[in-house]
């Protein structure tokens, strides 16, 4: 099977609901979460149906031939005219979860920082490995579970506050290799970008992003989501008809990351690849629900893989 | 003609979650729920024709398996003849009891019909009480031990720790899905379901033992991925696992006593009564409960996937059968053939070259 790999770098613009599939507590429309680490997570098949939907409206369905198109890579819709009860096609474009890599969590420096972990820096090493994109990769720092490490001296602090953590923040000596920095460039430049609106975000990336232990992380991304209460009125009486309900979004500012792979088709991959990066490459997506609220903006950039 | 000296170990690496239907039909909407299952050998099997370039002579797996610094450690289900008692730290093995004329039961006239002319059944060694079956996983070594009769001590006894069990690799995820109408941006009537994924932990993989046919001996080396793996067109990465094997079985077999370990799930024609050697009784068997297997081809176009669809009762791994053989020397020769191969003929054709019914050899008393 000769694919062609992508990253896909998602940078929140407005906050994202991707719904969960059952209530959490006090949290009647949770945000979907992986069960293990409990880290936020944009399904495959939740994206997949969104960059499918943005195709569509990017044109991709106006035409007999563009219609073709939109079926080859993203595969036809269920009820379709295909036989019950069996996807039709799948589609030549593989959709994996989008993970979490950076979330930003609320501090008394900066007003905000970026969190991430050993496990999502790893994560994004081993997307980068299989998508064979030939990056120097910096090596993962490794943090106690309490504890974290930053990129530039101005965080390094006993007792740093992040969220709701007091967490001992530690910055490499004078002639220590600094691979907290590293990743921030890397990430920076790769999922975030150089364009002038994307300037202010960038540049504050390279400054405050901070890999905490597994222990901290775990908190912050359980207690740094947005829970916003709503409710519905009755237009005549003025008075609650509906709620109060509470949903959960993954705030602005998030990075996320998933693997795309593109399979090739007889005589279309030039073509399919060409498409799909004017498609996405510094497009603003909607991901999620709550769409006719501004929910679920994002910011999209393709990493690709060199041709081998 | 074998190709048994190019035999290699491939591990699949899923790049997120896996989710493998269990063959109930799904409607979305009418509550639809797809259940899902760990992957059938078949599903590895099936995963790996095209990182090979096509179907090798034989896949024997899958074996869920831990790399930690280099090193792989395959973990395998635990022998079903090993019980828990209630609340308690100990384990013990089952013992087959000295035939007791004031304890009678129908299992030997149930089992002469297969022609298995004494059939008895084990039972719990003196001193245990209240046991319970266990469950999950031991590492390689330990069920080589096992295997070895050394993992517990004269009376049948040892220890719930002894047994190294790791948590479940495999976490469930629920996963709600929602058709949306293009136009109006909104849920589609009865195209809401609710499925479950599987999220396997880091640094472990799905692995499978592979012999090549004679054009992949290359491919076998160095295959090509990523692969298809399960439902809705997710990846897994498809790499070597060096220095992985199946644990080893003893040399010898006092009195002729050979156990059959069922590493993967079986598919015999005799249901869970699996091929017997002509010179060996089966003596005593634990066998768990029947898993119903579905397998279908649906890659292709849905005529294909029809006729390839095929739903069958499998022995579930970690069932153990207790043979016992006239001559010692018999044994050691049967051993050497079985030992890490899939016991056939399988019901089917093909099931047991897609890893239906490994089975592992050891000793007991």
């Amino acid at each position: 099977m000769v694919l062609k790999n992508y990253l896909l770098y998602l940078y929140v613009e407005s906050p994202l609901h991707a719904g969960g599939s059952e209530t959490e507590g006090s949290v009647d429309l949770p945000i979907q979460r992986e069960a293990a680490t409990g880290y936020p997570v944009v399904w495959g098949q939740s994206l997949k149906g969104a960059l499918r939907q943005f195709a569509r409206d990017a044109g991709w369905g106006d035409t007999d031939k563009e219609g073709a198109l939109l079926d080859e890579v993203f595969g036809k819709m269920a009820g379709g005219d295909g036989d019950p009860g069996v996807n039709t096609t799948a589609g030549l474009l593989s959709v994996g979860d989008a993970q979490l890599l950076a979330l930003p969590v609320p501090t008394l420096r900066s007003t905000f920082a970026w969190a991430t972990s050993a496990l999502a820096l790893n994560r994004l090493a081993r997307k980068h490995a299989y998508a064979h994109t030939g990056r120097d990769l910096p090596v993962v720092p490794q943090v106690k579970e309490t504890e974290g490490v930053c990129a530039t001296a101005e965080w390094h602090d006993q007792g740093q506050v992040l969220g709701p953590c007091l967490v001992k923040v530690d910055h490499p000596r004078k002639g220590e290799a600094n691979r907290v920095a590293a990743w921030a460039e890397l990430i920076s430049k790769e999922g975030i970008g150089a364009e002038p609106h994307m300037a202010v975000p960038a540049a504050k990336f390279h400054d405050d992003l901070l890999v905490v232990g597994a222990d901290v992380m775990s908190h912050l991304v359980r207690e740094c989501t947005e829970h916003s209460v709503r409710i519905q009125l009755d237009p005549r009486t003025k008075t609650v008809k509906q709620g109060p309900f509470t949903s959960e979004y993954l705030p602005a500012e998030t990075l996320l990351v998933s693997a795309l792979a593109l399979r090739e088709d007889r005589g279309n991959h030039a073509r399919h690849r060409e498409r799909l990066r004017e498609l996405l490459h510094g497009a603003v997506l909607q991901i999620g629900g709550d769409e006719t609220l501004g929910k679920g903006l994002v910011w999209a950039r393709l990493v690709e893989a060199p041709d081998e | 003609m074998t190709h048994e000296a190019h035999r290699r170990w491939l591990a699949l690496v899923p790049r997120d979650t896996v989710q493998v239907r269990d063959g109930r039909s799904f409607d979305a909407g009418a509550g639809g729920v797809a259940h899902t299952v760990r992957p059938w050998p078949s599903t590895v099997a099936g995963a790996l024709v095209p990182a090979l370039g096509g179907e090798p002579e034989s896949v024997r797996g899958p074996v869920l398996a831990q790399e930690v610094d280099g090193h792989w450690t395959p973990h395998l289900p635990v022998p079903l003849d090993l019980v828990r008692e209630s609340g308690r730290e100990d384990v013990w093995r089952l013992r087959l009891p000295e035939a007791d004329p004031g304890v009678s039961s129908d299992l030997a006239a149930l089992a002469r019909p297969h022609g298995i002319p004494d059939l008895r059944s084990l039972s719990a060694p003196e001193g245990a009480e209240d046991t319970e079956p266990l469950a999950g996983l031991v590492p390689g070594h330990v069920l080589r031990s096992y295997l070895h009769g050394e993992l517990e001590d004269d009376e049948g006894l040892l220890s719930v720790s002894d047994l190294e069990q790791p948590e479940d690799p495999l976490s469930p995820e629920t996963r709600v899905g929602l058709g949306l109408d293009p136009n109006t941006r909104t849920a589609k009537t009865g195209l809401l379901y609710t499925s479950t994924h599987l999220r396997l932990a880091e640094d472990w993989a799905f692995c499978a033992e592979v012999t090549p046919t004679p054009k992949q001996h290359r491919a076998v080396e160095s295959p090509a991925g990523p692969v298809r793996f399960g439902g809705l067109s997710r990846l897994a990465d498809v790499a070597p696992a060096r220095g992985l094997h199946w644990p080893d079985a003893p040399l010898a077999y006092p009195e002729g006593k050979v156990l059959v370990y069922v590493a993967t799930p079986a598919v015999w024609e005799r249901g869970w009564l699996p091929p017997l050697p002509p010179n060996a009784d089966l003596v005593a068997a634990c066998v768990g409960d029947p898993l119903p297997v579905a397998t279908a081809s649906p890659v292709q176009d849905h005529q294909h996937f029809l006729r390839t669809r095929t739903l069958m009762w499998a022995v579930p791994p970690g069932s153990v059968y207790y043979l016992k053989f006239l001559n010692p020397d018999d044994a050691e020769h049967w051993v050497k053939q079985s030992h890490r191969t899939a016991l056939g003929p399988a019901a089917r054709k093909r099931l047991d070259t897609a890893g239906f019914g490994v089975v592992l050899t050891g000793v007991w008393s």
